[in-house]
């Protein structure tokens, strides 16, 4: 292979074309291998997998009788334990680990994720495939307009795109007039970024009268947050860039990504065992087209072993194949996380359609919150919105006509929809949070 | 416009792995040489990270081709 042309097209095309049997056979064998090592090495699998021998899983359906694990199991077998901090969870020595990460802490206190040199490198490598399957190249100058942190987020993607030989560019330590200088200053051609902060940094050019499309960035990669397309659709209008999604966790690395094609996203076989299953019983694996919920094993990483780690993010599952040629199992769409699913007047609700309705016809709202709350028995959800102030008390009011119609029309439900004061709603740089349901916090809720 | 599958390329595999295998034993080889030396030991452990990534999407893929 001479390394040019269309075999450059894959990071690695032996594996990404490999039969779709293949594959599942290569995620056996190394579930088996996970299972030995996870038994030997970790306290929390040699508890739970006491009468669990890796021998007996010979096929996806002996899988899912394995015990499913979630954060909050992650969190027991880690508190007040030893090795601190990350107690039954390590699966190497102390001294092995070489990165610290945690998760957000946004639904209880944080796991602490330990990454040894090898694991971190094997996370980096998944990324070299996301990356590249978006097109990044040693072409590239890559800008992270992000404060690198505690979490793992955009760690990954600048470590990967060092290892592919694009530029790497660390913007984090800016404000957003400050990023928006050095993007015109050096020039980069990719962004990795939030869709919110992808909107929020566009929008704030356009107010300094600079036009993101002239900046010369020809792709984004989003992440943190859930991107509908008419979100995606949205920041590629905007900057005139290929924009593209993934998704992933802390705790199991990222798992899918979209490739050129950008329609579904490719599960990133065999490095993970991806299992979309059933909303009600977690027992079943869904047919294409149908939701269901992420339940993923990370098949090559030693510090941390994972066994079917429940994501709790709800995907909808697609169809195989796709014409970039690669054979991974795909799922069509992210639809948000399982805890934001909820019903509300016994409709099944889940916010990422609002933002859909939102970004795909409204470019007049600035920001918006969802906010559902309880008046005696009766479930009330409303739409904040900082509404563009060029529009006037006219626009605003057609707005809620035209808004509350295609709303009712997509979710069933009718909207209260009221003008939040400009600069009220809080901007995201990472994991927007624009639903809250306040039922819970309600007396009688 | 559908990509191009490397089918005339699964041929390399076989000798990719062989050299997979190879820097594998050479690079214990060095860090048993090298004793506890740090220069040694740290960057043969940050190479080994590499071999294994390799014998992941490369020797992993021979292994399961042998078996079809």
């Amino acid at each position: 292979m001479n390394g040019t042309g269309e075999s450059r097209r894959y990071w690695n095309p032996w594996l990404e074309t490999l039969d779709p049997e293949a594959l599942e056979a290569i995620e056996l064998k190394n579930l088996g291998h996970l299972i030995r090592y996870a038994k030997e090495h970790s306290a929390l699998f040699r508890e739970r997998y006491r009468e669990i021998f890796p021998e007996d899983i010979k096929s996806l359906a002996d899988v899912r009788q394995l015990p499913l694990i979630d954060k909050e199991d992650l969190r027991q077998a880690q508190e007040g334990r030893n090795p601190f901090p990350y107690g039954d969870l390590l699966g190497v020595q102390l001294t092995e680990v070489t990165d610290f990460r945690q998760t957000s802490g946004t639904t209880g206190r944080p796991v602490y994720v330990p990454e040894s040199y090898e694991s971190w490198q094997w996370r980096i490598e998944v990324w070299c495939h996301i990356l590249w399957m978006a097109g990044f190249r040693e072409t590239d100058r890559v800008f992270l307009p992000f404060g690198y942190n505690v979490y793992v987020a955009f760690w990954e993607g600048h470590y990967a795109a060092e290892k592919l030989g694009c530029e790497v560019v660390p913007g984090g330590a800016l404000d957003t007039a400050g990023r928006l200088n050095k993007i015109q200053e050096v020039r980069p051609t990719a962004l990795l970024n939030t869709p919110t902060y992808g909107l929020h940094l566009g929008e704030s050019a356009l107010n300094k009268g600079i036009d993101p499309r002239d900046l010369g960035i020809r792709r984004m990669l989003c992440a943190g947050e859930p991107l509908p397309p008419a979100t995606r659709r949205r920041l590629e209008e905007l900057w005139g860039a290929e924009v593209y999604d993934h998704i992933g966790g802390t705790e199991p690395c990222a798992w899918a990504a979209m490739c050129r094609e950008r329609s579904g996203l490719h599960i990133m076989e065999p490095f993970f065992l991806v299992e979309v299953l059933d909303l009600e019983t977690m027992g079943r694996p869904v047919e294409p087209g149908e939701l269901g919920v992420a339940v993923v094993t990370p098949l090559g990483r030693r510090s941390f072993p994972l066994i079917r780690f429940n994501t709790k993010d709800v995907v909808r599952r697609a169809a195989g194949g796709c014409p970039c040629g690669r054979t991974s199992a795909k799922i069509e769409a992210v639809i948000g996380r399982a805890d934001d699913l909820t019903k509300i007047r016994g409709v099944l609700f889940t916010p990422v359609t609002v933002e859909e309705v939102i970004r795909k016809d409204f470019p007049e709202v600035l920001e918006f919150e969802i906010l559902v709350t309880r008046a005696g028995i009766m479930d009330e959800i409303s739409l904040q919105v900082e509404f563009s102030e060029a529009k006037g008390v006219a626009g605003f009011k057609e707005f809620c006509k035209t808004a509350g119609e295609r709303l009712k029309s997509k979710t069933n439900l009718r909207f209260r929809i009221e003008q939040a004061p400009p600069g009220a709603l809080p901007r995201y740089t990472l994991k927007a949070k624009r639903f809250k349901d306040l039922r819970k916090e309600a007396p009688n809720g | 416009m559908a990509e191009t599958k490397p089918d005339d390329h699964w041929a390399d595999l076989e000798p990719m792995k062989k050299i997979i295998g190879q820097l594998d034993e050479l690079l214990s080889d060095l860090d048993r040489l090298g004793g506890e030396m740090p220069v040694i030991e740290k960057n043969v452990k940050a190479m080994k990270s590499f071999v294994r990534v390799l014998q992941y999407g490369i020797s992993d893929v021979v292994k399961v081709k042998k078996q079809e």
